[in-house]
């Protein structure tokens, strides 16, 4: 692999951006509430443990299973080259959520001013997650992957608060790859929680179709099917307890000339807030209903334009999601396959309108939400770099449907080669 | 410019202005003076819903109770607030069973905790029984 000077300093600018975070720290607080606690039993409060033992658990490694790595292994094989190389993928992500809920809190030590002894304070989530796929010339193939989350109460400082997510997101790189260790269903006390999943099968390619079937720490068995020449996939975790947890379709993209389609569906367990121990511990509830949508995108309308349409089926059926997204030529070509794009650098916006239903067991009203995403992808010898800003990615609100107005950023590192 | 190198200042750009911001204090809001009361309504869909009902029927759980009963605001600076949110923590601790067994009899459920009664009135303005004394607590 090949870096250029561009390349390094893109990496120490990156890894330098927290330091010049924290370096603001020093201009201090004036609230100072250090000891705040959330009130246990409130409805936010238990699921801020739901939002890591269930959602963030089941969506880490799976995700980028599902998501990067297969898809890079179940690519077409170049007419050039047929067959002849063994295939690796890699994929790294960070992900971290600003505001995933209000968490009622009470301050303990009685140094907070009156007005802010009891709060609503944000909640916010870290997670790293990390992918790998071997596969061989014969077709047969192996895949690994793992995931770290953690979440904690909104310190009120915004450069600690983001410090804070960048430490965890960078110490939890090492205890990702040995999560399988670290996989448990004991329910955490309090509101600072880890938990951690991992992925792990093999997989084979057909030439037409790759087949994989895995074990999910979690949850259960995994099973996916890919079609090389139709772009898409189904796949599906299912729970050995309660059934099928999730179940993913996507088709295409197709290159019609003027339009590029690309439909996706999705049904996933909506998971009810645990209830409370005497000690504080949550344990997850029973699944009570499903969250389900299909999507329609119209890719690369002019080459600059994406339009995109969600209809919800459950728990309600209702119009979903609107999105339209302006982008730089050959943008999904960088995710689509980044070894054997013409571009180097990409970017995109999106804005959109989300119709959420009423969802009172989470604590919410119905409401319509406006959302932004901000995304750059840059590719240099294969490896794909992906940043990442949303504000109500609509896509993180299918994994979270709790988490309305938070914002996220992800950082992603992808390859395959 | 070679476009790696554009990219590199662009992110080196960011970077700073990220660095540099103005990092004012996160924006915490008060509790509502009756959020203790509105997570007990939360409380009940929940409970519901983690206890195998629908969407629908989680949500009209939290529907009744405001048919039936309204909140009642303290003021936080003045009481010990973080009591009154004993009334939902006990709800929460209910075995599905027993949620089967009350069903909306949301009477039942208030009787669990001598702080429903500072935080709940029945809709026509009557108190519920019962309720910590307030005074001497503080």
């Amino acid at each position: 692999m090949r870096l250029t000077t561009a390349n390094h300093l893109v990496a120490v600018i990156l890894a330098l951006t927290p330091a010049l975070a924290l370096a603001q720290i020093e201009e201090g607080t004036t609230n100072d509430c250090v000891s705040v606690e959330g009130i246990a039993g409130s409805v936010p409060y238990r699921i801020a443990a739901l939002a890591l033992q269930g959602n963030s658990q089941l969506y880490g490694a799976t995700a980028i299973i599902d998501e990067q790595v297969l898809h890079y292994l179940g690519a077409p094989v170049p007419e050039e080259t047929p067959n002849q190389e063994n295939a690796v993928a890699f994929s790294y992500r960070i992900n971290q959520m600003y505001g995933v809920l209000d968490v009622p809190t009470v301050e303990q030590n009685g140094s907070c001013p009156r007005d802010y002894k009891y709060s609503e304070r944000p909640l916010d989530m870290a997670s790293s997650s990390f992918g790998y796929g071997y596969q061989w010339r014969n077709g047969f193939g192996l895949f690994y992957g793992a995931s770290v989350s953690y979440s904690w109460l909104a310190a009120d400082n915004a450069a600690l608060r983001g410090m804070l997510s960048w430490s965890g997101s960078i110490y939890s790189m090492y205890p990702a790859i040995a999560a399988p260790f670290f996989v448990s269903d004991e329910p955490q006390k309090g509101l600072v929680f880890f938990s951690t999943d991992y992925i792990a099968g093999f997989s084979y390619n057909f030439g037409l179709a790759t087949a994989a079937l895995g074990y999910v720490g979690s949850q259960g068995v995994y099973a996916r099917l890919g079609g090389a020449d139709v772009g898409g996939f189904i796949s599906s975790v299912i729970n050995g307890d309660e059934g099928l947890a999730t179940l993913d379709l996507s088709l295409g993209p197709f290159d019609l000339g003027p339009v590029t389609p690309a439909f996706r569906a999705q049904r996933r367990a909506l998971i009810a807030p645990g209830r409370l121990t005497e000690t504080g511990k949550t344990a997850a509830g029973v699944e009570g209903d499903a969250w389900s949508n299909a999507t329609l995108e119209l890719r690369d309308i002019g080459s600059y334009l994406d339009a995109g349409f969600t209809w919800m089926f459950e728990p309600e059926m209702m119009w979903s999601t609107g999105t339209l997204a302006l982008h730089s030529p050959g943008f999904h070509q960088i995710h689509d396959d980044p070894h054997r794009t013409n571009v180097n650098v990409g970017y995109l916006i999106r804005g959109g309108v989300l119709n959420r239903p009423e969802m009172r067991y989470y604590g919410l009203a119905d409401k319509v939400l406006f959302s932004v995403v901000a995304e750059v992808r840059y590719v240099f010898d294969g490896l794909a770099i992906v940043l990442a800003g949303a504000w109500n990615d609509p896509r993180r609100l299918d994994l979270f449907p709790f988490a309305q107005n938070h914002f996220a950023i992800d950082y992603a590192v992808e390859t395959a080669f | 410019m070679p476009r790696a190198r554009r990219f590199a200042l662009a992110t080196l750009a960011a970077a700073v202005l990220i660095g540099c911001g103005d990092y004012s204090e996160v924006e915490i809001d008060k509790q509502s003076p009756t959020a203790p009361c509105q997570d007990v309504a939360d409380t009940l869909a929940s409970l519901a819903f983690a206890c195998g009902a629908n969407h629908a029927r989680a949500n009209a759980r939290y529907h009744h109770f405001f048919d039936n009963y309204q909140c009642v605001a303290y003021d936080p600076t003045t009481t010990p607030f973080e009591e009154l949110w004993h009334c939902s923590y006990s709800i929460s601790q209910l075995d599905c069973a027993t949620v089967d067994e009350y069903g909306t009899d949301f009477d039942r459920y208030f009787t669990l905790s001598p702080a429903c009664p500072l935080i709940i009135r029945r809709a026509d303005g009557s108190g519920l029984p019962g309720g910590f004394a307030l005074e001497a607590a503080q």
